[in-house]
């Protein structure tokens, strides 16, 4: 990354608040991926930074410094203001919380800023919640390097057959498993025609979808470790009476 | 640094405060010990009163020495209305413009799943006890309007679902006093969207 970076698209994953009027801000750029910067006096008020510096919304910003904390010098945005609501709002949340937990700073994957931004605009829109988050968690295993062949047997190299069955190992593929098989037993097996139809993009089934969900978390789960990703519990209700 | 291992220690244990660093602590402890040890000894003796005797209201989880604060404590204070904020300096802003009656419910925070802060660190659960075993009749979101506010907000309103209660949010709009032309974009359209009915 050079010393100074002018107007650069980026999305604001975290803010915490650092000193006294200062914001220590995580963006996600287009060109260098996840670099954290100070916004110096953002939490003063009357600071005109401060409603922009919120996730979700693109920003143009310019970054000066050499080391890998920079300084943000100055940040634009069109559209500011609260633009995720609700649940949208909690999926948004748990993208950001991926992209925190599996990004490595400073390494720019432009395909998966524009996945990324894909998935914002269908979360700020009416499209329905699962396949936007499947989606882009298959677009982020790509990103990261461990992209899940839908298309082929890990062992035999051969097409996947839509009325096989198969076992998914994380990392490596899908490997044909003899009949006779039952998915109950063991979540970790799919069906041929779900992960055609994953290939294709084609989540308006329901089983497909949630072939999909099984699918992304057991892949995602090998990179995320034992730690559980808070975002997940704002889904279910708090436990009772602690 | 210094000859003293106590200075040092001294100099060491003030820069636990937030925006404190090694120099400033330096100051600050030269300051005690040069010119105002008097000041040093009180603000020492108090410190260790605060830590030792304050500790969490009951009922509305703020700051308070007493185990039922003054406000919760209050005969004078409508029971039926909750505020529900993010923090105990929240609390104090409230206060101090004097238009609100009712109780309050610290979160002491906000849902930030990257910071791994989720339901039950924000007193989600005491929240949902205190509406059973009280009679509450509105509850005012006071949460900051910050992504993480909002989350909060919407996690709170749809737990509140089974309650039979009104739920509100506070507006968020241009200031009083303030003028458009120099209000940011993202409030004037909340201000919008919030607009009053005039006529």
């Amino acid at each position: 990354m050079r010393n100074r970076v002018d107007l650069q698209p980026a999305y604001v994953l975290h803010t915490q608040a650092y000193q006294n009027t200062s914001l220590l801000v995580d963006f996600f750029c287009v060109d260098y991926g996840r670099v954290r910067a100070v916004a110096k006096g953002a939490r003063r008020a009357g600071s005109r930074s401060r409603s922009f510096l919120q996730p979700f919304q693109p920003l143009l910003i310019s970054l000066s410094g050499r080391s890998d904390l920079k300084n943000l010098l100055a940040v634009e945005g069109s559209v500011s203001g609260l633009t995720l609501q609700g649940v949208r709002l909690f999926s948004g949340l748990y993208i950001n919380e991926l992209l925190v937990r599996l990004l490595m700073p400073q390494e720019g994957i432009p395909e998966l800023y524009r996945s990324y931004q894909q998935a914002i605009i269908a979360l700020c829109g009416e499209a329905e919640l699962a396949p936007v988050l499947r989606r882009f968690e298959l677009s982020l295993l790509e990103a990261l390097g461990y992209g899940v062949d839908l298309q082929h047997d890990c062992y035999s190299a051969e097409a996947l057959d839509a009325d096989a069955h198969y076992l998914f190992h994380p990392d490596i593929g899908f490997e044909r498993v003899p009949p006779p098989v039952s998915t109950q037993t063991n979540p970790a097996v799919f069906c041929g025609h779900e992960l055609l139809a994953l290939h294709r993009g084609d989540l308006a089934d329901k089983a497909v979808s949630q072939a999909a969900l099984r699918l992304t978390r057991m892949a995602l789960q090998v990179h995320l470790g034992d730690k559980p990703l808070a975002s997940r519990s704002l889904f279910t209700r708090p436990s009772q009476d602690k | 640094m210094f000859a003293s291992p106590l200075i040092e220690k001294l100099v060491e244990s003030l820069r636990c405060l937030p925006g404190v660093g090694p120099k400033s602590a330096q100051r600050m402890a030269l300051y005690l010990l040069e010119r105002n040890r008097g000041g040093g000894l009180h603000m020492a003796a108090v410190l260790q009163e605060a830590l030792e005797k304050v500790g969490h209201c009951r009922q509305c989880r703020t700051l308070s020495e007493e185990e039922l604060c003054r406000i919760c404590s209050s005969n004078s204070r409508h029971q039926h209305l909750l505020c529900i904020v993010e923090s105990p300096a929240d609390v104090h802003a409230i206060e101090q413009t004097g238009t609100y009656r009712g109780l309050y419910f610290v979160l002491m925070g906000h849902l930030s799943p990257i910071d791994g802060i989720g339901p039950d660190d924000i007193g989600i659960p005491e929240l949902l006890n205190y509406l059973r075993q009280h009679q509450v009749e509105e509850v005012i979101l006071a949460n900051n309007p910050t992504v993480e506010g909002e989350a909060t907000a919407f996690y709170i309103a749809e737990q509140l679902k089974d309650f039979e209660l009104s739920v509100s949010r506070i507006a968020h709009g241009v200031p009083v006093g303030g003028e458009l032309e120099f209000v940011d974009g993202g409030t004037l359209s909340h201000a919008f969207n919030g607009r009053l009915k005039v006529r």
